[in-house]
């Protein structure tokens, strides 16, 4: 990562690349078609004759180029919703309709379909193949694509090179810190240029360090344009995104933008010593103030 | 690192260094190539997309047109393209070598299901060809009786019965019979020549135009004349092979040697006949007359084992072999009831006892084969389920990230299928030395053919798909958030 630092292109460059990648949805603000759209969506699981309603009647929709944090406690029903915009599980009742398209008229083939090239998936584990290389673990949504190998394998290699492990390519899981394992699968999420990305306590089995740098990615990941929505139980991650949905016992207690003051509050904690705690907030006090500033910017 | 806080798009780089973060060098060293990476990165990399999009659709990347076809067959019938079938076939040896103990339990179980399926059909094809070998030699205008029955010996029953009066008997008054030749033999007699010694496995004694009632011709030398069997001469035929044990490349014919301290002298020298191997080779044998045999081993001199009797003609040899068989019961004094007191084998005989061995053979050996085989098969679903449990994350995750089911099971089964493929090529080959081991030793012959391999491969495909699809089907159908949160 340091080496990656030492060639780092000069602030303009990469400003410029940034914004000359970035899709118009973000900056133009207008109000482009919601890319996740879920009306009144309900999930229950029975247990024998006991029926249990993990969502119960939830309503919000994502623009193209949203970072969203959904956060709720354990069993707030957030991981089931999650599963849901992920096309992993389906609503027992309510429309959930990504990319305009209504997924309850989807058979299980097109849902894999639209899993491989809509969605790109991180998971608190990392879940990478243990006996596969860094490479090939990118390469792993693409076997399921109708892409040639040689273009995936280009794709990957630079997406591996993006997060910063051009030089461990070669590494399999087992030889990967768990900051490079999700970084890993970040760029595996990636691979096959999805419109979202899901992550599902992306930063839950690393410590806050590390966890800041996979925040970082996060919101460049954003910033180039993709929508990302992630699941968290946290409030510090939560903090990270620029829209948090709370939800509370299968119903959504609260949606707002993440306010430049409402993330002002952890800036005092910038001038502190560089604890672990500190080093998470400090992450995401840039991301804050960088919006911060663009705001006043566009203001 | 300073950065211009004057650039043009002000986001993040100004921010970062107003903010002081303190990662700069490792999360902002790697935030920024990243920002414009991922967005030229995304932006090329769309293109391509695009691009491959068309192309993939345009054509297969099967080489060869035929593999490309058959492909598309498959491809129709699992429902995927075939670039994504190649890729399963692919992910399925990837997984192979990551697993490869599991891996080699299955090919060897698989192996030795194959193993023993190669050597069975190997042998039950050289059994054949073997049978095919004794009939010619057996000849089918001839018969051989032996004396005593073979279907009905009380305990006690001579079976040397066939006497020197048959034997002239028939040779007088058996129609369409133009040889008798009567034989006995004395197995394992030690020969000398010199400082060469030799055991042959058997001495035959027997008369004049032994050679031609076995339709084995002399390649020098004479046959005895009737003269030599009248006295007693120490003359012989010898075979093949102790003819190259005694005297090497030299022409035996006129030379002598000791038969268990007799001196012989050696007046023809018999073909190399040559049959394939299995119950030792008709070359080992040395012929005397059977006078000679009688008096140098001090046997009975009255009865003889077998009498060689060859016919005019093949056509009629069934009403010969009624004339043989009533003719020797009146000599035998028969009568009525009484069941025959020799037994009269001719080549169709011959054969139906062959086959009645060879189908022993392929019982006994194809249960022992369909047994290995279902084992093999057992311990492969047996290792599959537990790999479809132990690579549940694998799977989920795999179906998380878009793959449909069917690519799962496609995965699953050409693991399973290629195993046993593997299994069959180790099993072919383990099979070979196994028969090769056994041809040596004299037990059984063995026929490779392009037969076995087809055998063996078909019958590993089936093992492959019947025990893994069950397995397979597990992998298609785990949910994939169950399996996910299973993993943890």
């Amino acid at each position: 990562m340091t080496v990656s630092g030492a060639t780092t292109p000069s602030p303009a460059e990469a400003s410029a690349e940034v914004s000359a990648g970035v899709s118009p949805d973000v900056h133009g603000g207008g109000h482009a078609e919601a890319l996740i759209e879920v009306r009144d969506v309900w999930r229950t699981f029975t247990q024998g004759d006991l029926a249990v309603d993990v969502l119960r009647g939830v309503t919000f929709s994502i623009r193209p180029g949203e970072f969203v944090a959904i956060q709720g406690t354990s069993g707030s029903g957030k991981s089931t919703l999650l599963h849901i915009l992920g096309l992993l599980d389906r609503p027992s009742s309510g429309v959930y309709r990504l990319a305009g398209e209504d997924t309850s008229t989807l058979d299980d083939d097109a849902l894999s379909h639209r899993r491989n090239s809509l969605t790109g998936f991180v998971f608190q584990n990392f879940y990478l193949i243990p006996y596969a290389t860094a490479l090939e673990n990118v390469l792993l949504p693409g076997m399921y694509a109708d892409t040639p190998l040689r273009q995936l394998r280009q794709r990957a290699a630079e997406l591996l090179d993006i997060v910063g492990l051009g030089d461990r390519m070669d590494f399999t899981p087992a030889r990967l810190s768990g900051g490079q394992q999700q970084r890993v699968a970040l760029a595996r999420a990636l691979l096959n240029d999805p419109a979202l990305v899901l992550a599902d306590e992306p930063t839950g089995q690393l410590d806050s360090a590390t966890s800041a740098e996979i925040l970082a990615l996060l919101g460049r990941i954003n910033k180039a344009g993709k929508t990302v929505v992630v699941v968290t139980h946290d409030a510090a991650t939560a903090a990270c995104a620029r829209r948090r949905i709370f939800i509370r016992d299968g119903v959504i207690e609260s949606d707002a933008p993440i306010t430049p003051t409402a993330q002002d509050m952890g800036t005092p904690l910038k001038g502190g010593a560089g604890g672990a705690g500190e080093a998470a907030s400090d992450s995401c006090g840039a991301e804050a103030s960088v919006r911060g500033s663009a705001a006043g910017e566009s203001a | 690192m300073t950065r211009d806080p004057s650039a043009t798009c002000p986001e993040d780089t100004v921010s970062r260094c107003a903010t002081g973060c303190p990662e700069d060098g490792t999360a902002g060293g790697v935030a920024e190539p990243m920002a414009g990476g991922v967005s030229a990165g995304m932006a090329s990399g769309g293109a391509k997309l695009m691009e491959g999009h068309t192309q993939g659709h345009m054509q297969g990347r099967m080489p060869g047109r035929t593999l490309g076809r058959m492909a598309g067959h498959v491809a129709a019938f699992t429902g995927l393209s075939p670039r994504l079938l190649w890729r399963a076939l692919r992910m399925a040896f990837f997984a192979l070598g990551a697993y490869r103990l599991r891996s080699l339990f299955v090919v060897a179980a698989v192996s030795l299901g194959i193993a023993s399926l190669t050597v069975i059909v190997a042998a039950v094809d050289g059994a054949s060809k073997k049978a095919e070998e004794i009939t010619d030699m057996f000849g089918p205008d001839a018969v051989l009786v032996f004396g005593g029955s073979t279907i009905h010996r009380a305990v006690g029953d001579r079976n040397l019965t066939l006497s020197w009066d048959d034997a002239l008997a028939l040779r007088s008054s058996l129609p369409g019979a133009y040889l008798v030749v009567p034989m006995r033999a004395k197995s394992a007699v030690r020969l000398k020549n010199g400082d060469a010694n030799y055991d042959v496995p058997i001495v035959v004694g027997a008369t004049e135009n032994y050679a031609e009632a076995w339709n084995w011709p002399l390649v020098e030398g004479r046959d005895f004349t009737a003269e030599d069997v009248r006295r007693g001469a120490r003359v012989c035929l010898l075979g093949d092979k102790p003819a190259r044990e005694l005297f090497g490349d030299v022409s035996p014919v006129g030379r002598s040697f000791l038969m268990a301290g007799v001196p012989m002298t050696v007046v023809g020298r018999l073909a190399y006949r040559g049959m394939s191997g299995g119950g030792g080779s008709v070359d080992d044998r040395l012929i005397v007359p059977i006078t000679t045999l009688t008096q140098r081993f001090n046997l009975d001199r009255r009865y003889f084992r077998a009498l060689r009797v060859k016919f005019t003609d093949a056509e009629n040899i069934d009403r010969h072999v009624a004339d043989l068989t009533s003719l020797l019961r009146d000599l035998h004094g028969l009568k009525g009831e009484d069941p025959d007191d020799f037994t009269v084998l001719t080549a169709s005989e011959v054969r139906r006892f062959l086959s009645m061995i060879k189908g022993g053979l392929v019982l006994f050996l194809g249960i022992t084969a369909a047994a290995a085989m279902a084992v093999g098969g057992f311990v492969l679903a047996n290792l599959f389920y537990l790999s479809v449990t132990e690579r549940r994350v694998e799977i989920g995750l795999k179906k998380a990230l878009g793959a449909p089911s069917r690519a799962v099971l496609v995965q699953f089964l050409c693991e399973a299928v290629a195993l046993t493929l593997l299994g069959a090529i180790v099993g072919l080959l383990l099979g070979m030395a196994m028969g090769q081991a056994l041809e040596r030793l004299g037990f059984i012959e063995m026929v490779l053919s392009a037969k076995v391999f087809g055998i063996a491969v078909v019958a590993s495909s089936v093992v492959g798909v019947v025990f893994g699809l069950r397995p397979a089907r597990a992998a298609a159908a785990l949910d994939p958030i169950a399996a996910l949160r299973g993993g943890e």
